[in-house]
């Protein structure tokens, strides 16, 4: 008897089961602790906290664990965590000057105030694989911190220096009273403000904004960046509590800062000047936050009196497919049962067919008559 | 000022939807009299039931309008702690407004009705009336309506029909309509045709 | 019912902007109203948006049925109706008859539905004009303006090439004389029933943020023009199970050599038929 479609939950409950087994894998091998995950593999925490868009190790590193190292797959478990969360405060603007840096460069000056500070980075590693971490006894040596990790040590930023000429465009005052947008609070539509986004970059897929940045540089949308000023480090959250009415520190966060300038030769309206494309990432992610700035600034071509011409440029392109939550829902989504509308193609597509048979089959009788 | 404002809601949560699905079932069948399921403390000239229609539907998020007839201090208190629904002055931007007495919501073109992009940009007003009944009164057609209906509306004078009929060639813009009258209400959101 | 989360999931200021989204929707038949669509924990694309507002509408007093392709046991609806026991404590049922409230995917059921219930549907790409004008800036204006000529000379070259309108699902429709609406993927078959339901009609969006409604006894046509009526399809056959001959089918590939038998794909109206019989 036919039975195809019956048994669902059964089956439901034995796929968990088997989940939870492939998580696991070998009972042999020692579990992995959160701790592991968040100090061993602390890039991969960094995106999910950015583009899950929570700040929370613990979490994060718990996701991942749950997701098998799935990334995105992580993701959507913080950010379907993230959802329900009520939103207590908003905070200050960060201050990225007063950033403890741990890593800082800009491609657009040999020196400057405050100085290159490398930091840990893969940059000039040669990309040979180290057999010596095979093993587990690995206990790396101890590193004095550089003087930048001090927030007393000034490093003004690369563009505030340039806008000081005024060369560069100055970024637009925005109205400090107005309420902070917030896609996740309000349905996008469009055309949507520079803030709005940012917050849709920032959340974006990396690989999405890592392919779109990159087709600038190839000419769709080309916007001639240089990297001003890339900077990891560590800065304060605040927030104004209304009983107090002055702002308090509520922790630290690590984030990422990538601020591109870009030649712009000037349009009918705007004088040549330099202007700016903006990244700023939670966690490590100097890829992300580069492709990121660069994306911003290929979406402020309309603003700039430029020709919206490339994938990059168009806002409602860039925005409605950069969140990988989004996508992977609807991509896979696929595999779910769509045999009711199956068969009404396979009922359309027979008809189809036999009516092409029987004209063509006229046809012929009409030519044997001739 | 000193005072501990009226009680809103006993169970926030199961009220609220309960008041929802009352609202729900009178906007999908305009003219039809619903019973409120539950009621609220409100200070008057807000009143129970208009308060428990209030604290299911708006918030923070949602700017409020109140007519002259209904803006006492303690109306606008107990609306604050209650809902936290910001109280606005320009009726153009509200969300919801309400009113003691329908005329006090005239000239209804005052109020948003949306715009070509986004119609459901626009108010809905909620308004307290003298009684509601079926069977009798306006004669009612449109979507949520078999063929016709009938609705009585006691205290409602004929230009605030006559202003709302005016609004009906800007469909699919207009503004919604939530009457009350004791623990009954009725609504008619734009598109049923009125005929007086 | 879980701890931790409020009823039915969602928190009460979500509820209510999607209460306030439904109730535009149902003042404006056919309009998508944009709403702020939340994370759910189920994936975007698998529901989300028919949860959203299900979510929003459900009671405790609700009997919740879920269907994907016309079955209350396909996976996808076993997992939807778990999700609603679990978070609302709600009664299930599989009897359309006997549900209050009922969240599908692909299909309306077969057994006519009364007034008070509500039917629900899960919408993935809730645009009509979607598949003609890729950007929401421009099929917004089209929707303002009740500017529909590219849908109808899309129909149309479909009948030049062949002879007929060449869709058999998420058929598009007109509600009210005003907007022209996505119906969800449901097969055509379907569209009839919903023109003039006695049953409130809601549907959710969730990726594409959109929540859009036809209120009960609203006019729901489907677009076809005076020399090509809209028709819906048929098969030769009766249904192998209960033998009904008015009722959607399902095509099952029943071995290698490729036979196959139809049976209807609305499992509670073929059971109940199939009891009637014995």
């Amino acid at each position: 008897m036919y039975v195809a479609v019956k048994g669902g939950e059964a089956a439901i409950d034995a796929a968990h089961k088997l989940l939870a087994l492939a998580r696991r894998g070998s009972a042999d091998v020692a579990e992995l602790s959160l701790d592991q995950i968040s100090e061993q593999l602390g890039l991969a925490v960094d995106r999910v906290m950015a583009e899950g868009s929570l700040y929370d190790k613990r979490l994060a590193a718990l996701a991942i664990k749950q997701a098998r190292g799935d990334l995105v797959e992580a993701i959507f478990l913080l950010r379907a965590f993230r959802t329900t969360l009520p939103r207590l405060a908003e905070s200050e603007p960060l201050n990225t000057a007063n950033m403890a840096v741990h890593r800082r460069i800009s491609a657009a000056f040999k020196d400057l105030p405050g100085g290159q500070i490398l930091g840990p980075t893969f940059d000039y590693t040669h990309r040979l694989l180290d057999f010596a971490l095979a093993e587990t006894e690995n206990q790396p040596e101890a590193v004095a911190p550089p003087a930048s990790a001090d927030a007393n040590v000034p490093m003004p930023h690369v563009a505030s220096l340039l806008h000081q000429e005024g060369l560069i465009q100055p970024e637009a005052a925005e109205d400090e009273t107005a309420p902070v947008a917030d896609l996740t609070r309000d349905p996008l539509s469009f055309p949507a403000s520079r803030s709005l986004r940012l917050q849709n970059l920032a959340r974006g897929d990396e690989g999405f904004l890592l392919a779109l940045g990159y087709s600038t540089q190839r000419g769709f949308g080309n916007n001639h960046p240089f990297a001003g000023e890339i900077r990891i480090g560590a800065v304060e959250v605040e927030i104004v509590p209304e009983e107090l009415g002055f702002p308090i520190a509520i922790g630290t966060i690590t984030i990422t800062e990538c601020e591109m300038i870009n030649q712009f030769k000037g349009s009918k309206d705007v004088a040549p000047m330099f202007t700016r494309g903006y990244g700023l990432v939670f966690g490590e992610s100097e890829r992300k936050a580069m492709a990121m700035a660069l994306v911003d600034r290929a979406l402020r071509a309309s603003e700039l009196g430029e020709e919206v011409i490339a994938p990059a440029q168009d806002e409602e392109f860039v925005m409605m497919h950069s969140d990988n939550v989004e996508a992977m829902g609807f991509v896979q989504h696929l595999k779910l049962p769509h045999y009711v509308d199956f068969q009404g193609e396979l009922v359309m597509v027979r008809e189809l067919r036999a009516e092409r048979e029987k004209s063509l089959q006229s046809q012929k009788e009409e030519k044997s008559h001739v | 000022m000193n005072f501990v404002p009226a009680p809103g809601f006993a169970d926030p949560v199961m009220d609220a939807t309960a008041m929802f699905r009352a609202v729900l079932a009178a906007m999908a069948h305009p003219g039809r009299v619903v019973d409120l399921p539950v009621a609220t403390q409100a200070p008057l000239p807000l009143g129970g039931g208009l308060g428990a229609l209030l604290l299911a539907l708006a918030d923070r998020e949602t700017p409020l309008w109140l007519a002259p007839d209904m803006a006492s201090a303690d109306v606008t208190a107990w609306i604050g702690f209650h809902a936290g629904a910001s109280v606005i002055q320009d009726r153009g931007q509200a969300v919801f407004a309400l009113a003691d007495k329908a005329e006090a919501l005239l000239p209804l073109d005052a109020f948003s009705v949306g715009m070509p992009e986004y119609p459901d940009r626009s108010a809905t007003l909620i308004v307290k009336v003298a009684s509601l009944g079926e069977g009798t009164g306006l004669l009612l057609r449109g979507p949520g309506i078999a063929e016709t209906a009938r609705l009585e509306v006691g205290g409602v004078p004929k230009i605030f029909w006559q202003a709302r009929d005016e609004l009906s060639p800007l469909y699919p813009l207009g503004i919604d309509l939530i009457l009350c009258a004791g623990a009954k209400i009725a609504a008619l959101p734009r598109t049923t045709m009125v005929e007086i | 019912m879980s701890k931790g989360y409020n009823f039915a999931y969602l928190d009460e200021q979500t509820k209510r902007m999607i209460r306030r989204a439904i109730l535009k929707g149902v003042a404006i038949p056919g309009y998508q109203v944009p709403f702020a669509s939340r994370e759910m924990p189920l994936p975007y694309g698998w529901g989300t948006g028919g949860i959203q507002v299900t979510a929003s509408v459900i009671g405790p007093n609700d009997v919740l049925k879920v269907i994907d392709q016309g079955a209350d046991d396909t996976t996808n609806a076993v997992s939807i109706r778990r999700f609603f026991a679990r978070t609302a404590g709600v009664k299930t049922t599989e009897r359309t008859s006997e549900a209050s409230l009922i969240q599908t995917r692909h299909r309306i059921p077969e057994q006519p539905l009364k007034e008070g219930q509500i039917l629900v549907y899960q919408v993935p790409i809730p645009e009509p004009l979607r598949w003609m004008e890729p950007r929401e800036t421009e099929t917004r204006k089209m929707h303002a303006l009740a500017e529909y000529g590219v849908m109808h000379v899309k129909l149309y070259e479909d009948i030049a090439r062949f002879g007929r309108i060449a869709s058999s699902y998420n058929y598009p429709v007109l509600v009210h004389g005003r907007y022209v609406m996505a119906p969800s993927p449901i097969p055509k078959f379907d569209n009839p029933k919903m023109d003039r339901m006695p049953a409130l009609q809601l549907f959710g969006a969730g990726r594409e943020k959109r929540i859009y409604a036809v209120p009960p006894y609203t006019s729901v046509k489907s677009l076809d023009f005076e020399d090509h009526p809209f028709e819906v399809q048929r098969w030769d056959k009766p249904c192998e199970l209960c033998g009904a001959s008015d009722t959607y089918l399902d095509e099952v590939i029943t071995d290698d050599q490729g036979a196959r038998m139809f049976v209807c794909s609305d499992s509670d109206a073929c059971q109940e038929r199939q009891k009637g019989a014995a």
